[in-house]
């Protein structure tokens, strides 16, 4: 029985078969071979079924259905004059197209026009309880009233909220200018726009953190960047200098809602909230690099590029709660914000003898912080209160210097092994750890014995040691006041903290004439060593095996599969601080440990085939993955002790996703370079995520804390999808 | 801050070099692209659509790029003098015991008796500047892979030619041994396809990005082969609106994105290495709600975890924005 939505798709599809009978006796095929533009059109019609609106389908493509030009591309590669020309679209209309142009004089310049369309989809179906628009979001004041006297009829007003979608769009034009006067001489002038427009998910509070507001954060930025560069080189060496410039707008600057449940401010309840979006801000580098051959077998390489961040927006007031007193004043009315950084790399590497290789490194990253360090006397928590105390902005900032050496011996032709050391130094301000030496040793062997076989291996340990580690020294007040417990003298941050770390990589290669197989072994071992709390260790393995066989001439068969390991231990205590009128309670018997891990598998298998002397070509494949994730927590105290806390320690539900793809394309020669192609696609997406699944807009079923807390309510629904599109692909 | 000592480097770089006279062109040697394509009609011919053929046989800007074949394969005329020996025997139907003419050439390729070292020389000859500033010492050229392990040079693979799994951004440079670029790097980086395919992802399978993207593989001097100074460099490239500075900083973030994102792909939301509240509480273990285990059914766990509160955790500029609520 033959639905109204195959009649119309059989329609099509004979619609397309005529157009290139009709295509293919024109006289537009005539004497092709004599043209000097080469090119392809592919257009099709296209049919889906199945959930193809589902927003986490959509993520970064736009696939719809009916007539489509996937896409055209035409190259004059022998103009006249040795000019040459040539454009590719993509996706041609549809909301994540490309497009490219080329035009130049052979071996002289060239100039390439870009543009690109990316859609970023979040959501479909986002619950928005609030009108508005340009950053303003807004609630009647009838329905605030009610709900100020009455939270309860929170759920039934939300109910009603309009669906929205949630999602992004980046634009993006790239203009470049390639000059080459000579074989040694290139200029290059490029300029880039980038606008990115449209909603995502930002999480608010207001009223002291009791109203979590989720919406949809207005996103309209705009990006130019600018790059000039000229460059020497010959077989001496050469240079390279460039600048760089980008300039970042953003529209939207800051983003008000008004509280639902509160019409006028207060002390201690604002009846609107604010928040800061990011600020526009400037960033500039120069470049300067070079490398000169001082002999044959000895070349030395540099480069040396400072740059430079900018960002002074003006502040915004401490609060948008006009009921609040003593309100302190600002301390300036801008940030002034200034980070230099110079990146430097200093490279000698020399062939003492043809086989061996030796190569040193010194690299140093300069990052200074210039902002000002401005004084806060207080600050305002959610547009509520003003909790105190004092606070100042750290301009935090590093310098990260890297010293290696290296040596390689390519021994009988065709053998690496390699040796290396690296020591890093990471000096940092403001942070918990002042210096940290880092010492790396590591070797690596790659042998080919024969033409049929690869092995590749390395290994590497690393050993990281913070000449002193200091707890509270990221904020100021050290340590978050005088109520306060601070940091737990034991907790080590990962990223500073002592560190062991083993590294090897295995990658085996064989081939012949029909098969090729492939497999590889990577684990990468972080033991936090002097971490009593927070990471302790951070381990993961990862194997992949890839074969390829050649059944016969014209089929291939292939397949690949990898599983990746990731397991992760932290440790915690739950601590409550002192109050004017109770002590801290900080005990180990408050101790808490989690075991995170996360298991994925990737497979594919396909075949490559053709017949009739590659009339007719299938290619197909069917590809799976499946994440799971488990987070495991236990108490490490004792219930029975007076004092304990941890109640809450229990392992969350597993997590998981499966992401299934088959793909067929067949294809079928037509005669004068016209083809035939017939794509089918199916893909499926499950998950199973704790953490969104059950997102509703009123949320207090699961947390009755958040009665006054109102979500977008977005989820990330599972599809299946089937496409089916027949085309036609014409040469020219 | 206290630095390495300057002069004890620029010593060990100057202890380095060493001295060896260039080889001058002897232009005797060379026989001229028409005759290699008396013996080698197929590979000449593909070779001739190639921008790089365009170049050398219309528009050479230099000595060597006029040599045409012999630019890359070395001067000729012993390999030719073998190979016509060679045909003369044939035809007078006696064996010719004289060495391989392929002997007195330069060949290129997987099957080449010469070291990788010896066949990127060829192509370094011209191919120094631009991208391969920093080829020699890199960590691809140290592990011994030549240049025609990812490129081809003598077939210009159409766009339209390619039947790749992973779309990739246009562009007309597509001299390479695999239908798509990053097919070239999954070659020995295979655990990256892996990566590519998990749930959450940036635009790779679309088409909008691709390896070079991010990385240069013909040397940087850089971290990772990272195209710019570092990580986060990298990532403002498309990220510019989270680079600052900021009034209200989070240290990690600005130090390295990657302490908390895994660029490549990642089952967990927004490429995060793990789950809000414990990708945030292996550093937050201070009092009151980070210090707490939390149940999965409380606000501090679902949706966002942290971030359903503390949004601005990039940065804020809000005077009120220390805890990043603002």
């Amino acid at each position: 029985m033959e639905t109204p939505a195959m009649k119309a798709l059989n329609r099509l599809i004979s619609h397309v078969i005529v157009a290139q009978v009709a295509l293919l006796s024109g006289p537009a095929l005539q004497a092709q071979e004599e043209k000097p533009a080469r090119g392809l059109v592919e257009i099709g019609v296209r049919q889906l079924a199945g959930d193809h609106g589902s927003s986490k389908f959509n993520e970064y493509h736009h696939i719809p259905a009916g007539f489509y030009l996937q896409q055209f591309e035409v190259y004059f590669n022998k103009l006249p004059g040795k000019f040459f020309l040539n454009a590719q679209t993509r996706e041609t209309l549809e909301k994540d197209q490309s497009y490219r142009f080329g035009l130049g004089q052979e071996g002289k310049y060239r100039f390439e026009f870009r543009w690109d369309r990316t859609p970023h989809v979040f959501a479909n179906g986002a619950r928005v309880f609030f009108g508005g628009s340009g950053g303003v979001y807004t609630i009647p004041g009838p329905t605030r009233s009610l709900l100020q006297s009455t939270p309860a009829n929170l759920p039934s007003l939300v109910d009603g909220a309009q669906l929205q979608g949630v999602s992004l769009a980046r634009n993006a034009g790239t203009g470049t200018f390639t000059y080459t006067p000579t074989a040694n001489w290139a200029v290059q002038l490029q300029y880039s726009n980038e606008q990115q427009a449209g909603v995502r998910p930002i999480g608010t509070t207001t009223n002291a953190f009791t109203n979590s507001i989720e919406l949809p954060e207005p996103v309209d930025y705009r990006t130019n960047q600018a790059k000039a560069s000229v460059e020497y080189g010959n077989d001496k060496g050469g240079f390279q200098s460039s600048y760089s410039g980008s300039l970042f707008r953003n529209r939207v600057g800051e983003l008000v809602w008004d509280n639902p449940f509160r019409t006028a401010d207060a002390a201690g309840g604002a009846s609107r909230g604010r928040i800061d979006l990011y600020p526009d801000n400037a960033a500039h580098a120069l470049s300067f690099a070079g490398a000169y051959n001082l002999a044959e077998s000895t070349r030395l390489m540099a480069s040396i590029s400072p740059g430079w961040m900018l960002q002074n927006d003006a502040f915004l007031p401490f609060t948008i709660n006009t009921a609040l007193a003593g309100v302190p004043a600002l301390p300036a009315a801008s940030l002034n914000g200034k980070k230099q950084r110079l990146s430097m790399n200093y490279t000698a590497t020399s062939n003492p003898l043809p086989a061996l290789t030796l190569t040193a490194r010194y690299r140093s990253y300069d990052y200074n912080n210039n902002t000002p360090s401005l004084v806060f006397s207080n600050y305002v928590r959610a547009d509520a209160d003003m909790p105190g105390p004092a606070r100042r902005s750290l301009p935090y900032a590093y310098n990260r210097q890297n010293l290696g050496l290296e040596a390689s011996w390519q021994f009988l032709n065709k053998h690496a092994l390699k040796a290396g050391y690296d020591m890093e130094r990471f000096d940092r301000e403001h942070r918990d750890t002042t210096r940290s030496n880092e010492h790396t040793g590591g070797v690596t062997l790659d042998i080919n014995p024969k033409k049929w076989l690869l092995v590749r291996t390395s290994y590497k340990h690393a050993r990281r040691e913070p000449r002193h580690y200091e707890a509270n020294e990221e904020s100021f007040p050290l340590g978050e006041g005088a109520l306060s417990l601070g940091e737990l003298p034991g907790l080590r941050k990962f990223d500073q903290a002592a560190r062991s770390r083993d590294r090897a990589e295995a990658l085996l290669q064989m081939d012949s004439d029909k098969w090729s197989l492939s497999g590889s072994y990577f684990t990468t071992q972080d033991r936090y060593t002097q971490s009593l709390y927070g990471l302790l260790n951070d381990v993961s393995y990862n194997y992949t095996v890839d074969v390829s066989y050649q059944l016969r001439h014209d089929v291939t068969l292939f397949a690949d599969y990898t599983r990746e390991r990731y397991r992760y231990n932290q440790r915690s205590r739950q601590r409550v601080p002192p109050t004017a009128t109770a002590p801290a309670n900080d005990s180990p018997n408050n101790d808490w440990e989690s075991f995170t891990r996360d298991v994925v598998h990737t497979g594919e298998v396909g075949i490559n085939a053709s017949a009739l002397r590659k009339k007719v070509t299938i290619d197909t494949f069917y590809s799976l993955t499946v994440a799971k994730g488990s987070i495991a927590t236990r108490a490490m105290g004792s219930s029975s002790i007076a004092g304990f806390l941890v109640t809450t320690a229990q392992d969350y539900p597993n997590t998981g996703n499966r992401f299934h793809q088959v793909t067929t394309t067949c294809r079928y020669q037509l005669p004068r370079s016209a083809a035939l192609k017939l794509d089918y696609r199916f893909e499926r997406y499950d998950r199973v995520d704790f953490q969104i699944d059950r997102m509703r807009p009123y949320m207090v079923p699961l947390d009755p804390s958040t009665n006054t807390s109102i979500y977008l309510g977005l989820d990330f629904p599972r599809y299946n999808v089937h496409i089916i599109s027949v085309a036609l692909e014409y040469r020219f | 801050m206290k630095r390495f000592s300057t002069p004890a480097i620029l010593t060990l770089f100057a202890g380095m070099a060493l001295a060896a006279p260039q080889q001058p062109m002897d232009e005797s040697q060379y026989v001229g692209s028409q005759i290699c394509e008396e013996c080698h009609r197929q590979g000449y011919r593909k070779f001739g659509a190639t921008k790089m053929a365009r170049v050398f046989f219309e528009a050479p800007r230099s000595a060597l790029e006029s040599k045409g074949c012999e630019a890359c394969h070395g001067p000729g005329r012993e390999h030719v003098q073998k190979a016509r020996e060679r045909d003369r025997a044939r035809e007078l139907g006696v064996p010719y015991e004289g060495p391989k003419s392929s002997e007195f050439i330069k060949q290129l390729g997987k099957d080449s008796p010469m070291p990788a070292r010896a066949q990127n020389a060829q192509c370094l000859q011209c191919h120094q500047k631009g991208q391969r500033l920093f080829w020699k010492g890199s960590t691809h050229e140290a592990r011994g892979i030549a240049c025609v392990t990812c490129h081809q040079v003598h077939q210009k693979v159409e766009p339209f030619q390619i039947a790749s799994r992973f779309k990739e951004p246009l562009s007309d440079n597509r001299m390479f041994v695999k239908p798509s670029q990053m097919e070239v790097c999954f070659q020995c980086h295979q655990m990256r396809r892996a990566q590519l395919q998990r749930s959450s992802h940036m635009p790779f399978r679309e088409g909008k990005v691709t390896c070079t993207s991010c990385h240069n593989p013909h040397g940087t001097p850089n971290p990772k082969l990272l195209t710019e100074a570092t990580t986060n460099e990298t990532c403002y490239k498309c990220h510019a609106e989270r680079r600052g500075p900021f009034l209200w900083e989070h240290p990690p973030v600005m130090e390295d994105c990657l302490n908390c994102h895994e660029a490549h792909g990642s089952s967990h939301p927004q490429l995060l290495k793990a789950t809000a509240p414990r990708l945030c509480q292996r550093c937050h273990v201070n009092t009151r709600h980070p210090s707490t285990p939390q149940l999965a059914t409380t606000r501090f766990v679902f949706n966002r975890g942290c971030t359903n509160c503390h949004s601005q955790i990039h940065g804020s500029n809000h005077p009120s924005g220390l805890r990043f609520h603002r």
